[in-house]
């Protein structure tokens, strides 16, 4: 249910009250000090001129104004609502009015030139003052009820009243329209200033929000700067636009794992010098995150001289298990490939061995979220994974039954047969090697490059051929790697 | 008021003879960057400009303090060289020594006076192009040392032979009746035939060898071998018309319409004996056989398309129509009162094709009034490969000459969009040029027009996930195949 303070209005009205608090006091301090002392004072000169005969009355009452205006300003010091201030500077311009209005019930004429000394009550006081409907009413009436009781007394009090009346009523139509003109530039004055303040609330709140988007956005930065470590950038790029939400808690998923392990590396660290260990492992480790990003890979972890990966989580793949055996595939050429380089520091052929397992898996964030988290799977796909690995010959690449016959269309397996490993204890796993792509596998796969997953467009190369290039990574799609799945025939027009 | 005031104008003001500067007026000739130079005293100056009587070269910041101490000095044995060949000698006087504004090295251009023999200006001029010329040698000499000596060797001979040739081709047409226009053409046209079929068994001995001499190369080198092929041949093969047209490709690819017309038209072209006899020669080659043979197999299927047609209305699309040969040839045998409807269609990326196909198509119906319909489409490929065949339900869809240029995913792409716009019973014919086309070497080393050549194993792989019922045909040479889809 919405509170009273939640209230747009009254929040502003609250604002404007503490506004003018400091305006009222500051206008009566002007007031007071600078405007009604000194004129009241230099009016006299006025007195000695149209009511000679009333000068030391007048000027006593003048002197009146004194403790009159040195009392406004301590009460203005020490009140410290709006409410009361407003009612103060009623007061006042009531205290101020009525010394006028006893001059004019003095001199005794209805229609003399001192009620002119209310309008200046009435500027002063009704169109600085702050003051709410009720205020300004009061106002008025303080000025001009004591004025009119007077006038209309001493014009009835005479024979004939009517040149009285006369005067009383021109003077009355300057009256009403001065009332009417204070309070429309008080209204005014007032609209602009809650405007102003509306305004000001506004810009205040912008300007929290957008601190807040930045705080946001950085965290955001922050968080996909270390997402990168673990993801391919096709899969930053979906996270930070949406495309894949990713929850706070974990979730089920169905991905395919593989664990690649360096032959001897125990051994072979030991023997080595530190530097040269470094090297290796830095170039062995670049390539294999490289390609595994490559085909959306997420690294899970590196544990040491292995590597742990999965496909399907957090982007979903159909290809997962295809993707997984081709990015091993590839990791196992380019190291041959590198066979030089490595053997100058390895001082022995550089060697890998893989398991590769797919099954269902708790996927998501794990860990301290103040110390340290990591995107991670955990469940027996992963250590299937690691005991095919450590089953596997130097440069084989080994899975099990659920996974051969998924990806037997496109890759050549054979069987090695079945196997105890540790912690399945209960079956024997019947092992395959994965051996290479088919050949016969002129994929009938997607308009999605097979290098990143892109959008493929029909360009023409330097020799005028078309051909079926990636947008993202430019990767031209040949007869080896990829042409369109058949598509449904179309209705007939 | 004084002389001088009474001459002067606003803004004009007359300068004392004292205050005059003695600037060298004369017109120049400005000099390119790097051609010419100047040597006194030990040092070496860039010419920027010169005349007979003066010139002015470029002084780098930290020579002007030399510059400055020898200004007004005369300088005799002053050297001007071009690349490195001395050809004048005089003496100078530099008169001006002046902060260059535009120099952003900070460098002041200096003005000499020649005192001395004056320059030659036309001097000047010779030995800068005999330079250039030099220049030039050398440039060729480095490119031939980069080529492999077989393969030069080998063209080097080849244009020998060309030379030649023509050099006596040439000698006959001065000798070719001028009098009688036909006898002219026809003249031609018999040393044409004769020679070129000559040519038609000397060429494929030399081009034959092209994929041997190129095989071990990298893609580099084979762009460098391939460049300096064509420099050395091509003044004596792109003089004919249709080696004009593939290598220049004016359509913006080789093989256009009107390099399909200058086959089928079958006559002579070019502005020399020559230039006509290699044109020939072009035209006959088997490649060009096959593209005439493959019109005779459309217009074949075609007719049996229509005859075999079980209902009266009939529709039939062809993909890259070009100059559409083999429908003109089925109207102009077609009886006026046939029975069956046919709605043709054209499909050309190429405006100008459809316009001609359209404009020999329709002065035929003027004259035939066979009633069917032509619709002219004018789509790219990418459209179709994208949205499809525009017409659907088609008794016959071919397309001959354009698979050529799609690597294997795209022809798969296209295919199956062509197939699709097939109804049942229907079929499409998708024409290729085998792995067996002689011509190829030649196509590819001058002509730079690369097709995919496929055997028939090739078409029946990437066609294979289209449609289940596949027949691969050719023309009677087998150097154009042909994937029937058949749904």
């Amino acid at each position: 249910m919405k509170t009273v303070i939640d209230s747009p209005s009254v929040l502003l009205n609250e604002i404007r009250d503490v506004e003018v608090v400091e305006e009222i006091r500051s206008i009566l301090k002007i007031t007071a000090n600078w405007m009604a002392m000194p004129l009241f004072l230099l009016f006299w000169g006025a007195d000695l001129i149209y009511a000679p005969q009333w000068k030391w009355e007048f000027l006593g009452i003048r002197l009146l104004i004194l403790p009159v205006c040195l009392g406004v300003g301590y009460l203005s010091r020490k009140l410290t609502t709006a409410k009361e201030l407003r009612l103060l500077a009623v007061a006042y311009s009531f205290c101020l009015a009525n010394g006028i209005n006893m001059m004019i019930f003095l001199i005794g004429d209805p229609g003399t030139p001192y009620y002119a000394g209310l309008f200046l009550v009435l500027i002063g006081c009704g169109s600085f003052i702050p003051y709410r409907k009720r205020d300004y009413i009061l106002t008025v009436l303080g000025i001009y009820g004591p004025y009119f009781s007077i006038v209309f007394k001493l014009a009835f009090d005479q024979a004939d009243p009517t040149q009285a009346l006369k005067a009383i009523t021109t003077n009355s139509f300057f009256i009403g329209s001065s009332i009417a003109m204070c309070f429309l530039i008080r209204f005014f004055h007032e609209n602009l200033r809650m405007k102003e303040i509306g305004a000001r609330k506004l810009l205040n709140e912008e300007v929290k929000n957008r601190e807040e988007i930045i705080r946001q956005k950085t965290d955001e930065g922050v968080a996909l700067a270390s997402l990168s470590r673990q993801f391919s950038p096709q899969v930053v790029e979906s996270i930070r636009t949406g495309k894949i939400k990713f929850e706070d808690g974990v979730t089920k998923t169905q991905i395919c794992a593989v664990f690649i392990d360096i032959v001897n590396s125990t051994d072979r660290i030991v023997r080595l010098e530190k530097e040269n260990v470094e090297k290796v492992l830095t170039h062995f480790l670049d390539d294999t995150i490289k390609i595994m990003l490559k085909y959306d890979l997420t690294i899970d972890k590196f544990l040491g001289d292995g590597v742990l990966a999965f496909c399907n989580a957090p982007l979903k793949r159909n290809d997962f298990a295809q993707r997984v055996l081709r990015a091993t595939i590839e990791i196992r050429e380019k190291i041959k490939a590198d066979q030089d380089f490595y053997e100058k520091l390895w001082l022995k052929s550089f060697e890998i061995r893989a398991g590769v397992a797919s099954g269902s898996v708790n996927v998501g964030f794990y860990g301290s979220k103040k110390y340290y988290q990591t995107y991670t799977a955990i469940g027996p796909v992963v250590n299937l994974a690691s005991r095919l690995c450590s089953a596997a010959e130097p440069n084989q690449i080994v899975t099990d039954w659920d996974v051969a016959e998924n990806i037997k269309e496109e890759f050549t397996t054979r069987s090695i047969g079945k196997k105890t490993l540790k912690g399945f204890d209960q079956d024997m796993i019947h092992v395959f090697e994965v051996l290479d792509v088919s050949k016969k596998t002129e994929l009938m796969g997607s308009s999605e490059c097979p290098s990143c997953g892109g959008l493929l467009s029909l360009e023409t190369n330097d020799k005028g051929q078309f051909v079926f290039m990636c947008r993202s990574c430019c990767t031209v799609v040949d007869s080896s790697t990829n042409t369109l799945a058949p598509e449904k025939k179309p209705s007939a027009a | 008021m004084s002389e001088q005031k009474k001459l002067q104008q606003e803004n004009f003001e007359i300068l004392n003879n004292d205050h005059r500067k003695k600037i060298v007026r004369q017109d120049r000739f400005p000099i390119e960057a790097g051609t010419c130079f100047l040597q006194f005293s030990g040092e070496i100056f860039e010419i920027t400009n010169l005349s007979s009587f003066g010139l002015a070269f470029n002084v780098p910041a930290f020579k002007t303090t030399f510059v400055e101490k020898i200004k007004g000095e005369m300088l005799e044995s002053c050297t001007l060289a071009v690349k490195g060949f001395n050809f004048h000698e005089t003496s100078i006087r530099i008169v001006r020594l002046e902060k260059n504004p535009i120099s952003a090295l900070g460098d002041w251009t200096a003005g000499c006076e020649v005192l001395d023999s004056y320059l030659i200006w036309e001097n000047f001029q010779a030995v800068q192009k005999s330079m250039r010329i030099i220049g030039n040698m050398n440039d060729y000499f480095t490119v031939l040392n980069e080529i492999p000596k077989p393969f030069s060797s080998a063209i080097i001979e080849f244009k020998n032979v060309l030379e030649q040739f023509k050099n006596q081709l040439d000698l006959l047409e001065k000798q070719i009746p001028t009098d009688n226009t036909k006898a002219n053409a026809d003249f031609r046209d018999m040393v044409a035939q004769v020679i070129s079929s000559h040519f038609s068994k000397l060429m494929p001995e030399f081009y034959g060898k092209i994929p041997t001499l190129l095989a071990k190369l990298t893609e580099i080198d084979k762009e460098k071998c391939h460049k300096f092929a064509q420099q050395q041949l091509g003044a004596y093969i792109y003089g004919a018309p249709f080696a004009n047209r593939a290598f220049y490709k004016p359509r913006g690819y080789a093989g256009d319409f009107e390099m399909m017309n200058q086959l089928y038209r079958d006559n002579i072209a070019g502005a020399s004996l020559f230039d006509q006899t290699m044109h020939r020669y072009l035209i006959d080659e088997p490649a060009g056989e096959a593209v005439k043979n493959r019109g005779t197999y459309l217009l074949e299927k075609i007719r049996s398309t229509v005859l075999n047609a079980k209902s009266k209305n009939i529709k039939i699309v062809s993909i890259a129509s070009g100059p559409a040969l083999e429908v003109q040839l089925f109207l102009s045998e077609l009886a006026s009162n046939s029975d069956k409807k046919i709605e043709f269609h054209f499909i050309d990326q190429d405006e100008e094709a459809l316009k001609h196909a359209q404009r020999a198509i329709l002065s035929i119906e003027r004259f035939k009034k066979t009633g069917h319909s032509f619709n002219f489409h004018n789509l790219a490929i990418k459209n179709i490969i994208a949205t499809g065949v525009p017409i659907a339900d088609c008794d016959l869809i071919y397309s001959a000459g354009l698979f050529d240029y799609f690597t294997d995913p795209v022809a798969t792409a296209a295919a199956q969009k062509i197939f699709q716009a097939t109804k049942p019973g229907g079929c499409a014919i998708i024409g290729n040029f085998s792995k067996d086309n002689p011509t190829a070497p030649l196509m590819e080393l001058f002509l730079e027009w690369h097709l995919i050549y496929r055997s028939s194993e090739n078409l029946q792989r990437i066609f294979s996930p289209v449609c289940k019922n596949i027949k691969i045909e050719s023309e009677p040479l087998k150097i154009n195949l042909f994937a029937v889809l058949n749904n």
